[in-house]
């Protein structure tokens, strides 16, 4: 690289320069190290947004569209019912703190189509409840032991769906179950 | 390496400042008539480009009809805006819903501001944010190039910008054209060295997109250059410019650090916009990169047809994604380095950001759309005094690709945006 033939003398900022300067980079740092904190610790599940969640009450018939329940990872709704994608679909929800789990209770999901047969494995709150298949339009049941549903907090229930597919090429959702409705109802009155 | 800034004096006024001797005559002084009128013709060709654009996306898009009500509830992202434009934002906490939580404040402030000011409706006020932005850009843009272009390059880059596929964005209401705006008035801070004024409009950008905060790389880069001009690799930091850019530098995340800001305080999440961002992402699509990869497209090419094309313009979109850093690498030299760079950078990240089926691919379209120098690049490969060819005959196929080349983006154009129009209005585009 040439170098220039007139180098311009070295000059000093000014005192209020450097104030305004370190300035900025200190709220910027803070700020970063704020947000990264917050990136790095997020989880969905956080206390904090339970006030947020949608409250599902036990006996309700529960829609597919999310007034009720959060539907992570399944696609978006379409008219009449919500498809899953990929391989593992969670639907969480909050129950009221004066909600009575202290009984089995009978889980039920609905489905308007699947694609093929699909073997599913049901968890709720990390235990596992039941392995079945479910092929076309029809409900898939199991019975979750008392005291697994959790009363004041979010629960999990999650759907594992080892043979999802894609419908087409033009289509590139890995699809298996269509749901329309769900619910948890007492198994005896 | 940049290339000189070029006399924008045609050689027959060049050659009128010759006297018989050969000697070249001292410039007549510059009057204010001559001045003014100067300034009115670098006006006219951004506003005939940027109206040459708007009726071609009007009579693609029936856009006079949408603007009378018929089809005017909207769709998408505009959809969105709108209803931050009016509501404000609300947020349920579920990340997997898709809510206005997801889009940032600058695009639906400025409709809101306009909508009090002029007292126009929402829609329009979007729209016409949308629409003043487009042209205060491409003037700004005008300026800027033409500092170091020739006028032919600078018209094209305009022109390739106005009429490429993905055009209509700069016109349906979306957010880009303020983005596209922020971007030219980045680049016209940085090249006449306005440091701190090209930092603050990055930090305003950056409350429109979030990825805006990365056009700071543009003064930066173009400070750098000044400063090893002026006192070499050794002594660069002798500069003070360099050192008050430096020290300033941060506020160019002025806009995403205040809204984060805005949303700890509102919803105890700052990051919201990006959790809920889930919900628009599909977990089975997979990357344009990734199907290159793993020779996905091979076979689209076998079932290749014209007809393909017509039904399915996302094809055109991922051409250009392909086309996109060999058209840039084949003009570096040519190219100022601070926007190649911030192009390399840019495109390094939106591929992350896309897949592969059309909605998506639409995002990279729209997306690429407001990197200018990509339009600068193609601009520069068809100039013919590029061409290391004899005159005439590089001349006569410069102008032959250069046409053909137009005349493709203006079909490629109205295809894709007749597609998106079926989609935007036929209902399948509405957000649910």
């Amino acid at each position: 690289m040439t170098s220039p033939a007139i180098t311009p003398p070295a000059r000093r900022l000014g005192l209020r320069w450097w104030i305004a300067g370190v300035s900025v980079w200190a709220l910027f740092l803070v700020w970063m190290i704020w947000i990264l904190i917050e990136a790095h610790g997020y989880d969905p599940f956080d206390p904090r947004f339970i006030d947020n969640a949608p409250l599902y009450r036990i006996g309700q018939t529960a829609n597919y569209r999310g007034q009720q329940a959060f539907f992570l990872g399944w696609s978006s709704p379409e008219a009449g019912f919500r498809w899953s994608e990929g391989h593992k679909d969670e639907i969480a929800f909050r129950l009221a703190n004066d909600a009575d789990t202290g009984r089995p209770l009978l889980l039920s999901l609905h489905f308007v189509m699947t694609a093929g047969r699909q073997p599913i494995r049901i968890t709720v709150n990390g235990v596992f409840l039941k392995k079945t298949d479910a092929v076309g339009a029809g409900p898939v049941t199991a019975i979750a032991p008392a005291g697994l549903f959790q009363p004041g907090r979010i629960n999990a229930v999650t759907l594992e769906l080892a043979s999802a597919k894609m419908p087409n090429s033009q289509d590139t959702r890995l699809l298996a179950v269509a749901l329309d409705t769900f619910s948890i109802k007492p198994t005896t009155p | 390496m940049a290339s000189p800034r070029r006399n924008s004096l045609s050689s027959r006024s060049r050659a009128a400042r010759r006297n018989r001797a050969g000697k070249v005559a001292p410039p007549a002084p510059v009057t204010e008539h001559r001045r003014l009128r100067t300034t009115l013709l670098n006006l006219a060709i951004p506003l005939a480009i940027f109206l040459f654009s708007f009726a071609l996306y009007a009579l693609a898009c029936d856009s006079f009809t949408r603007a009378t009500g018929r089809a005017a509830a909207g769709s998408w992202d505009e959809t969105w805006y709108r209803y931050i434009e009016k509501a404000g934002y609300v947020y349920n906490g579920n990340i997997y819903e898709q809510q206005n939580i997801a889009f940032f404040p600058l695009y639906p402030l400025l409709g809101a501001l306009l909508m009090k000011l002029a007292h126009l409706s929402a829609d329009g006020a979007l729209l016409g944010v949308s629409r003043l932005s487009t042209l205060a850009a491409f003037v700004v843009l005008y300026f800027v190039l033409r500092r170091r272009y020739s006028l032919p390059v600078t018209a094209a880059t305009l022109l390739l910008l106005g009429v490429g596929p993905f055009s209509e964005f700069l016109f349906n209401g979306y957010s880009e054209p303020v983005f596209l705006l922020g971007i030219a008035l980045t680049f016209w801070f940085a090249v006449r060295s306005k440091w701190l004024a090209s930092v603050l409009t990055i930090g305003v950008t950056s409350a429109g997109r979030p990825y805006g905060c990365l056009l700071a790389i543009v003064p930066l880069c173009a400070c750098i250059e000044k400063a090893r001009k002026e006192h070499g690799w050794r002594h660069l930091f002798d500069s003070t410019e360099l050192q008050k850019l430096l020290l300033v530098l941060p506020l160019s995340f002025a806009g995403i650090a205040l809204h984060t800001l805005y949303l700890g305080w509102r919803f105890r999440d700052p990051l919201a916009f990006a959790h809920v961002g889930r919900a628009w992402t599909s977990a089975s699509t997979t990357s344009t990169v990734w199907n290159l990869v793993t020779w996905r497209y091979l076979h689209a090419l076998r079932q290749f047809s014209f007809h393909g094309i017509l039904s399915h313009p996302q094809l055109l979109g991922q051409l250009i994604f392909l086309l996109a850093p060999i058209t840039l690498l084949l003009s570096f030299r040519k190219l100022a380095p601070a926007e190649t760079f911030l192009f390399l950078i840019m495109i390094g990240l939106l591929h992350l950001l896309c897949s592969s089926n059309p909605i998506e691919i639409t995002n990279l379209g729209r997306h690429l759309l407001v990197i200018y120098p990509y339009p600068l690049a193609l601009a520069l490969w068809i100039e013919p005094r590029e061409w290391p060819l004899p005159r005439r005959l590089h001349r006569r196929i410069a102008a032959g690709i250069w046409a053909l080349f137009v005349v493709a983006l203006i079909v490629a154009g109205a295809v894709a945006s007749f597609h998106y129009t079926e989609i935007f209005y036929a209902g399948t585009g509405q957000v649910s």
